[in-house]
């Protein structure tokens, strides 16, 4: 979809301003990384409805509102206790980004390993990273993605984690991406890479909210994040993505993987949320032996929209990938998934699951599911499933038989439903922060049983 | 066994279907406090359906008739209101709910129910205690308490497990679904030990069973026939042993007598 004249010329003055404001503080390679960004935007536009992979997203909204970048935050909360931003877990490196630029006051870069390397903030801006410019957009094509590249022509901060050989981070890397009102609809690109050296170990935790929510009566906001992740052999990454930015806002997210051999990706996504939430996952499986296990699961209500997309490539024989996406929609809401596996000609011995349940709290929630399975190879073990429900009347009639009323038996058996993918994160610190993250999405704005009827 | 105190429960001319079928017609009983029940009946004459009606009408339409629970209008009340209030059903069929700890499913009925009755909120050490000592009297191992409800349970251990439900909940009227089938000899002694631990003069028990030996172990003060929608005929304890000896037949004639 192109863009209708007077917005183009709106975004294309908003651009230059970036450049020469905000931006402007930035050696050439960063600026030359932009430009050829931008030119990779212009030239594929916002997709639009006839754009097959956007079929479940109506984009138009946000080609009406490719919104200006976001300005400094005006106020910098004292403590993000209200976010519960740790997600259970105190301790730890923790970088928190306020309407994308990172805030020291609020940040924790102590307690990591030895040798493991954090860029952030000014220093991502530096003259002496220029080998970024090679490495920014290898995983997460900027040729081939509008979003990435719209990312990458508005880089600004962000970070980059290299995790060396053989290092094993304990406590998982935590960021939080914070929107602060400024009383009008702005934007933020986020860009975040991962680098896991040979047989290292990492968990890293990202997420997505508001500073506060009610004060985003000025306009809307929109997130357009961007996560590559490198593993090299033997690596072992836990990834988690929670996105909680509230009802009205849109967010679209890339999470780009590459991994090579015996490397191994596990992550959990949660999106509690949205006007419109596009939640994108492609794993490139290059060498033997590599796995990832793709966790989804998203609680809507009102008239929100999720749409995971979901693209998994065997290039080669003897790799293994799964995916278990789960929705539990309420309300008017509706949530899609779409999971395509390509499995490469001579991708033998591959082994790809994919599963997407939905339980449906409401008559008018609408759930879409789509897979795709491209298989170019012949000695494979391919399966996909899909399963749409409403809550078991029988079970939610045992449990009120038990005293229990009818709201918590209702969030009960919804925690129930999601309890495969919280337990996928197994430290229990972590599967009680997912936890009380969906209780207080059940508990707060929606799905409460009257959005239910 | 005659006293003049006020019925617990009593169930005036319930009429009921369930799905499209006219199941209950016409049914009365009166239970008074400190009583034991045993209800016989053929396959399919609705005693389950009784069940539900009495406990949250949850897959069963009353379409005439009253009930009356501690005095009070039942069908006033929604399910979780009856189980606050003291009542409380064995399913015939346990439902297997996985993703829920079967500890979870009792401190939150528990601590309802406690609520209800003003009573402060348990924690979950004091809370485990009970648990623990009520499956001890049942021979239940403590570890079924972190299993999902029911979840891939043996039909035995179901039934068991509906009775540490009872045991932690106290109810002033338990209504036992053909609690012993599927119980091995020993774990109906079990079972039958438990309920009779929470005999009391306050407390009563609907007995719904096929087999007369339950009551050799849970004795009842009376036993009603259902048949076809309707009490038929209620008698001692003595009824049961009748109708093992002879079946239901005889009764269907003497009915029409
Ligand atoms: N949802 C339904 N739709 C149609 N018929 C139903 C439904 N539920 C129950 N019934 C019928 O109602 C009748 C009574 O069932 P109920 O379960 O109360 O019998 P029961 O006396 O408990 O039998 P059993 O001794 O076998 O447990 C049966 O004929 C049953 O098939
Ligand atoms: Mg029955």
């Amino acid at each position: 979809m192109s863009l209708a004249t007077a917005q183009a010329t709106a975004f294309e003055a908003d651009f230059e301003r970036f450049e020469q404001a905000a931006g402007a503080s930035a050696p050439a390679w960063l600026h030359d990384l932009r430009r050829q960004a931008m030119d990779h935007f212009r030239a594929q536009g916002i997709p639009g409805p006839k754009h097959e992979d956007w079929l479940y997203t109506n984009t138009t909204p946000l080609a009406k509102s490719l919104l200006p970048i976001a300005p400094r935050a005006v106020e910098v909360p004292g403590s993000l206790a209200a976010h519960r931003f740790t997600l259970g877990v105190e301790e730890g490196t923790r970088l928190v980004f306020l309407n994308g630029r990172y805030e020291p006051s609020l940040s924790s870069t102590e307690g990591l390993p030895e040798g493991v390397v954090l860029v952030h903030g000014a220093a991502l801006r530096d003259e002496e990273h220029a080998d970024l410019r090679a490495e920014l957009g290898t995983v997460a094509d900027p040729a081939k993605h509008p979003f990435a590249a719209l990312n990458m022509a508005y880089l600004y901060d962000g970070f980059v984690l290299r995790v060396p050989k053989g290092v094993v981070v304990e406590k998982p890397v935590q960021t939080l991406f914070l929107h602060s009102p400024v009383g009008q609809a702005v934007a933020v690109h986020p860009r975040v890479l991962v680098v896991a050296g040979e047989n290292s170990r990492v968990t890293f935790i990202e997420r997505y909210g508001i500073d506060c929510i009610g004060a985003l009566a000025g306009g809307t906001c929109f997130t357009n994040a961007v996560t590559e992740y490198v593993l090299h052999q033997g690596a072992h990454v836990r990834a988690m993505r929670v996105q909680h930015e509230g009802t009205n806002t849109y967010h679209v997210g890339l999470t780009a993987v590459q991994q090579a051999r015996d490397s191994r990706f596990d992550s959990i996504s949660l999106s509690l949320g949205g006007a419109i939430d596009r939640n994108e996952t492609h794993v490139a499986l290059q060498d033997t032996g590599a796995e990832c296990n793709l966790n989804g699961l998203y609680v809507l209500g009102n008239e929100e929209h999720v749409d995971n997309h979901t693209v998994i490539r065997h290039e080669v024989p003897h790799c293994k990938s799964a995916q278990l996406y789960k929705g539990v929609l309420g309300g008017k809401s509706n949530g899609a998934f779409t999971g395509r596996v390509v499995v490469a000609p001579d991708a033998q011995k591959t082994v790809a699951d994919q599963a997407n349940h939905t339980l449906l709290l409401s008559d008018h929630a609408v759930a879409e599911t789509r897979p795709q399975l491209e298989i170019y190879a012949d000695d494979v073990q391919c399966a996909h499933g899909a399963t749409i429900g409403r809550l078991d009347e029988e079970a939610l009639y045992y449990l009120r038989s038990r005293g229990i009323g009818p709201r918590t038996a209702r969030n009960l058996l919804v925690h129930a439903f999601a309890s495969e993918i919280t337990e996928a994160a197994e430290d229990p610190q972590l599967v009680e922060g997912l936890e009380m993250l969906i209780a207080s999405r059940l508990e707060g704005r929606a799905n409460r049983p009257e959005d239910a009827q | 066994m005659t006293n003049d105190t006020n019925p617990l429960l009593s169930v005036r001319g319930v009429h009921a279907t369930a799905g499209d079928k006219l199941v209950l017609k016409g049914l009365d009983l009166e239970v008074k406090p400190g009583e034991v029940h045993a209800i016989m009946g053929p396959n399919g004459s609705g005693k389950s359906t009784l069940a539900r009606v009495l406990t949250g009408n949850v897959g069963a339409d009353v379409t005439a008739g009253e009930v009356l629970y501690k005095g009070q209008d039942l069908f006033e009340l929604a399910p979780e209101e009856r189980a606050r209030e003291g009542m409380f059903l064995a399913f015939q069929y346990p439902v297997e709910i996985p993703g829920i700890a079967n500890s979870t499913l009792l401190r939150e009925g528990l601590n309802a129910i406690r609520e209800h009755r003003g009573q402060p909120e348990l924690d979950a050490i004091d809370f485990l205690q009970i648990a623990r000592e009520k499956a001890a009297v049942l021979e239940m191992d403590p570890a079924m308490l972190n299993r999902a409800v029911n979840y891939g349970f043996s039909g035995g251990e179901k039934k068991r497990n509906e009775v540490l439900q009872m045991l932690v909940l106290e109810p002033s009227l338990a209504i036992l679904d053909e609690t012993d089938s599927g119980l091995d000899i020993d774990a109906l002694k079990i079972v039958a030990k438990g309920v009779n631990a929470l005999r009391s003069e306050d407390r009563s028990f609907i007995v719904i069973t096929h087999y007369q030996r339950l009551l050799d172990y849970i004795v009842p003060d009376v036993v009603h026939v259902l048949s076809d929608g309707k009490i038929v005929r209620s008698g001692d304890k003595d009824l049961a042993l009748e109708l093992e000896a002879k079946g239901y037949a005889w009764l269907e004639e003497g009915a029409n007598a």
